[in-house]
């Protein structure tokens, strides 16, 4: 019988990659105190590295019509930059 | 990187999984929760001592825990559909079962995660930070919802009917479906609960 999963397929290796970054992210934001701009950027970072990972390899976009890529990778550049952004001008200084 | 001989292509084929059709409501979709996401950071913005106030009210653990059901869930989608196109109906039907299970968990999870929410006296008129909360995670957890009865339409027709594993499209559009709801948590979640 033909196994349908092995270790170091790319979608396990993804599937990894994707668990791991939640706990990083998780362990950065509790350790870490309120307005923490370095916490922020990290959590945030994960999470646009694990939506990109979701979008290319699950979704299968790196193989699909450069547009579509464009239009979901583009999606997370502006989740990312707007988060950021508007977290930015409400640190208090 | 895809051994499978039905997936392996030269460079200049291009395909996108699923109908186009889908593909242009996914679109829709992901701009409905970048518009809700953005209005809520706009918001906290304003009130950023409110909002990280309310915000430690929230149980981080049943995110965190949730958050690995669903990429779980997708990962078993992902290779339900690498099944299909392998004409593995039997393997299939055991991997969206599968996914089902992980998604049900998550909503279980949610629902209990509301209810203390709620006992709490957190509720959705409560504060701006948890209308924002209730809203969102709301109509994500109705995406969920959707897909879970989509997945299980799939799974009936797996178990009952050999030849949907010659409609690939179909399951590829509801694949594609579910990792739009795997992706709208992979922000909704550390926007909600992380940033502080």
């Amino acid at each position: 019988m033909n196994r349908t999963v092995r270790l170091r397929d790319p979608l396990t290796l993804v599937w990894a990659v994707l668990t791991v970054g939640t706990l990083l992210s998780a362990f950065t934001s509790g350790r870490s105190p309120s307005w923490s701009v370095l916490a922020v950027l990290i959590v945030m970072l994960i999470a646009g590295i694990k939506a990109h990972l979701v979008v290319a390899h699950f979704m299968e976009l790196r193989h699909a019509p450069v547009q579509w890529r464009l239009v979901f990778e583009g999606w997370i550049v502006v989740n990312f930059v707007t988060t950021v952004v508007c977290y930015l001008g409400s640190v208090p200084r | 990187m895809h051994s499978d001989p039905v997936v392996r292509r030269r460079r200049s084929d291009r395909f996108l999984p699923g109908a186009e059709g889908i593909w242009i409501f996914l679109s829709a979709d992901a701009v409905l929760f970048f518009l809700l996401l953005s209005s809520f950071s706009y918001e906290r913005s304003l009130d950023p001592l409110g909002f990280n106030g309310a915000q430690s009210s929230l149980i981080a653990p049943a995110g965190i825990v949730n958050t690995v059901l669903l990429v779980t869930s997708s990962w078993f989608v992902a290779n339900a559909v690498r099944s299909v196109r392998r004409s593995d109906g039997r393997a299939a039907a055991v991997l969206i079962g599968s996914a089902i299970a992980a998604g049900v968990a998550f909503a279980v999870i949610k629902i209990a995660e509301y209810s203390v929410t709620v006992q709490s006296g957190h509720t959705l008129t409560a504060s701006p930070f948890f209308m924002f909360y209730f809203v969102i995670t709301g109509i994500h957890l109705l995406h969920l919802v959707a897909g879970l009865v989509l997945l299980s339409i799939l799974l009936w027709k797996l178990r009952t009917d050999g030849a949907v594993l010659g409609h690939r499209v179909l399951v590829e559009s509801a694949a594609s479906y579910w990792h739009l709801v795997d992706l709208l948590w992979l922000l909704i979640f550390p926007i909600l609960y992380l940033v502080r």
